[in-house]
């Protein structure tokens, strides 16, 4: 569907009308769009970019905001050069394994988090050069135009119209009405999982401990 | 992003309401309100925080009510005795003042750095900033430094507070909100960057055991005696000579300012979609006859007439205006100087000596006097050794420097350090997420007694907030995704080992 067909379809099922709506202005109707968007992006990780960071020498922590305004979460990290996958690992287990680890220069092997919008790398590279090619979970871009349309898949759209339609029920405070088709929408966020793919991976994400593989040559312990 | 101006007229919209039941000002306390609660909850803007050895604290005071008058953290460089009738500056003053016969006693201090050059008996204590939330990690000198309660160092070892050596552990100690200690202690003096000359605000280069230059090209190209020269050459007709020209408005941003588009543009409704062409003809489509077209402003002095002046775009071409290099200085009867000899002759003052005066910045390596940078403060910092990070954006230019070197890092969850106002952006949390702060504030807005309450709607929205601030949770922990779970703990927890605990009833020997 497009932005016009799902404004459309929200504002018919809100009873007003599609043209000259009385309680909703064109952009509003928009900015709820985008924001059904989000909710959708958020709870089912549909949206995945990728973006190419250069390895600067000397460079521990790099900024998610920096690399994509949009950028929600990292779920991958690979380095080019040297083709290999960067494995997630915790401050504190750096400093287990190193006790002065910020200090510790060689190809990247960890990424470890900090803060919402920002991780590391260990070690950091002492040289230059290098691509961090950086998978992410991301926000959809607002759409542009009354015949953009959203880049979720085709049977996630009728979500967004649901979303819509909740927001208009609550905008009349029509709270028993507007619970029954959220808890529609939310009913959506399973599906749309399962079709990002991202429930097939969480199936292997519990396992046996890899807590004896150590670091590779290069780095001291 | 939007403002929170623009998030309360959306939230009037829901509450169908301009101020006749909830004014703006009570919606804006609670945004701040949801905002504050979000950041709490969620532990989700961590920053570091770097403290010089020994710690600081920007305000001590003899008596508590000094408090009142700074929000900083508070250190009292006074003991309290005798029902805080007196403040001692020493501890054998207690028993003085109670007639009994003083112990000797170590010297007083009025500022924690004073650990440097005398023996105290006073906690060696270190203040946190005003948004401190919670403490995530620490570290000396890049060392772990690793958390433990104050019980337990009381329980190991006599005046734990005083040992001097490397630092292994911090505990909150017996310091007021937002204060640690640490053991051992480390009481030489450290302090990584000097601010020197402070009264003339930020700072404008560095000096120190490693090297700086300062890089601004290609800004600054010219150097300039008078303010009068830098309003001529600010004036049209004085243009710098691009550096690149490009043929599409998406190039611009891969180019190095100064550049110039020397194409017409069809805009579109996105920048990326444009057509660029060189020529009218290609434009509209016609066979018109072409124009020779030059790269460069110059080219329109080719008597061939090779730059065409039927560009569609605004012609943009930098003029040489700001900044430049101001290489004189203005003596009290105007004149302009080059030396300061000269600005002390004509002020009447005594003589100095001379200086050579660069006109650019690469002549500070040929021994040219040391100059302000081009652009007036660095804009960012870089090293093939280390990084430099900006810390604190929310202070717009950068106050401090440090290094975590020899000093005391801190990892940790920081808060809203000022109420937001209504032209202000939340900028701690991703624009998306702005949303959450309108269901948290409506919340409470539908909660408040009184006309307009409404229980249910507040619950809702309430439960809306609540998801937001779980999902930014989740966010904190970035790497959440890409984590592979175990059943066991991937290292074992730098901790001391549990103590013997013996049975109650075990026999006490005296």
């Amino acid at each position: 569907m497009t932005r016009s067909d799902l404004r459309t379809r929200i504002l018919e099922a809100l009873g007003e009308s599609t043209t000259a709506p009385i309680f909703w202005s064109s952009s509003q109707m928009n900015d709820l769009i985008d924001e059904a968007q989000e909710v959708l992006a958020e709870e089912a990780a549909q949206i995945k970019r990728t973006a190419y960071v250069p390895l600067k020498n000397g460079t521990t922590y790099y900024r998610l905001r920096a690399i994509d305004p949009n950028a929600m979460t990292p779920y991958r990290i690979y380095t080019r050069h040297n083709e290999r996958r960067l494995t997630v690992a915790t401050v504190m287990e750096l400093f287990n394994r190193h006790q002065r680890w910020i200090s510790v220069n060689s190809d990247p092997e960890s990424w470890f988090p900090i803060s919402w919008d920002m991780f590391g790398i260990f070690p950091s590279p002492s040289t230059g050069g290098g691509i961090m090619e950086i998978n992410y979970l991301s926000w959809p871009r607002p759409l542009a135009d009354d015949d953009d349309e959203p880049e979720f898949p085709q049977a996630d759209h009728e979500g967004l119209v649901l979303y819509g339609v909740y927001e208009g029920l609550l905008k009349r405070w029509d709270i028993t009405r507007a619970t029954e088709l959220f808890t529609f929408f939310m009913d959506r966020w399973g599906d749309s999982r399962i079709r990002s793919g991202t429930d097939k991976i969480k199936s292997s994400d519990f396992q046996r401990s890899r807590s004896k593989v150590g670091f590779r040559a290069g780095t001291t312990f | 992003m939007g403002t929170i101006s623009d998030d309360l007229d959306k939230i009037q919209e829901i509450l169908h309401d301009s101020e006749a039941i909830w004014s703006r000002t009570e919606l804006l306390h609670w945004l701040n309100d949801a905002l504050r609660q979000f950041l709490a909850e969620s532990k989700a803007i961590r920053q570091l925080y770097i403290s010089d050895i020994p710690g600081r604290y920007a305000i001590t005071g003899t008596y508590d009510w000094e408090d009142g008058y700074e929000k900083a953290v508070f250190w009292r460089n006074t003991h309290l005795s005798q029902s805080t009738l007196h403040a001692c500056t020493h501890a054998w003053e207690t028993e003085f003042l109670d007639n009994l016969t003083p112990t000797d006693s170590k010297g007083g201090i009025t500022n924690m750095w004073e650990w440097a050059y005398l023996v105290n008996d006073r906690h060696y204590q270190f203040a946190l900033p005003r948004n401190h939330e919670v403490i995530v990690s620490v570290a000396w000198d890049d060392f772990p430094v690793h958390p433990i309660i104050t019980r337990e160092l009381d329980e190991s070892t006599t005046r734990w507070m005083e040992q001097k050596g490397r630092p292994i552990w911090w505990t909150e100690g017996i310091g007021r909100n937002r204060t640690i200690e640490i053991y051992e202690i480390i009481t030489d003096y450290n302090q990584q960057y000097n601010l020197e000359e402070a009264n003339n605000g930020i700072p404008r280069r560095f000096t120190g055991d490693r090297s700086y230059s300062a890089g601004s090209d290609p800004i600054a190209n010219f150097a300039y005696t008078t303010s009068g020269d830098a309003q001529v050459l600010g004036a049209p007709g004085y243009d710098f000579v691009p550096l690149f020209a490009y043929t599409n408005l998406a190039d611009k941003d891969f180019v190095k300012e100064p550049a110039y588009n020397f194409t017409i543009n069809y805009t579109m409704n996105l920048p990326e979609l444009d057509n660029t062409f060189t020529q009218p003809w290609e434009f509209d489509g016609s066979d018109g006859g072409g124009v020779a077209r030059g790269m460069w402003p110059w080219e329109r002095l080719d008597p061939a007439g090779g730059y065409a002046s039927t560009v569609d775009v605004a012609d943009a071409r930098p003029q040489i205006s700001e900044p430049g290099i101001r290489i004189t200085q203005a003596a009290k009867t105007g004149e302009f100087c080059t030396q300061t000899w000269e600005k002390n002759q004509l002020d009447g003052d005594a003589i100095g000596t001379g200086d050579i005066i660069g006109c650019y910045l690469w002549e500070l390596d040929f021994g040219a006097k040391a100059t302000n940078l081009a652009v007036g403060l660095p804009r960012t910092i870089d090293s093939p050794d280390r990084q430099y990070m900006a810390v604190n954006s929310a202070v717009g230019a950068p106050r401090e420097y440090k290094s975590s070197a020899d000093s005391l890092s801190i990892w940790h969850v920081v808060m809203l350090e000022r109420e937001l106002s209504e032209s202000d952006i939340p900028d701690m949390i991703p624009s998306q997420l702005q949303k959450y702060l309108r269901y948290g504030t409506l919340a409470r807005a539908f909660h408040r007694s009184g006309e307009g309450q409404n229980d249910a709607m507040a619950t809702h929205y309430l439960s809306r907030f609540k998801r937001g601030v779980q999902l930014f949770k989740r966010l904190a922990d970035i790497s959440y995704r890409d984590r592979v779970y175990a059943r066991e703990s991937m290292d074992q927890l730098r901790a001391r080992p549990p103590r013997v605990r013996l049975p109650a009833e075990f026999e006490r020997i005296w």
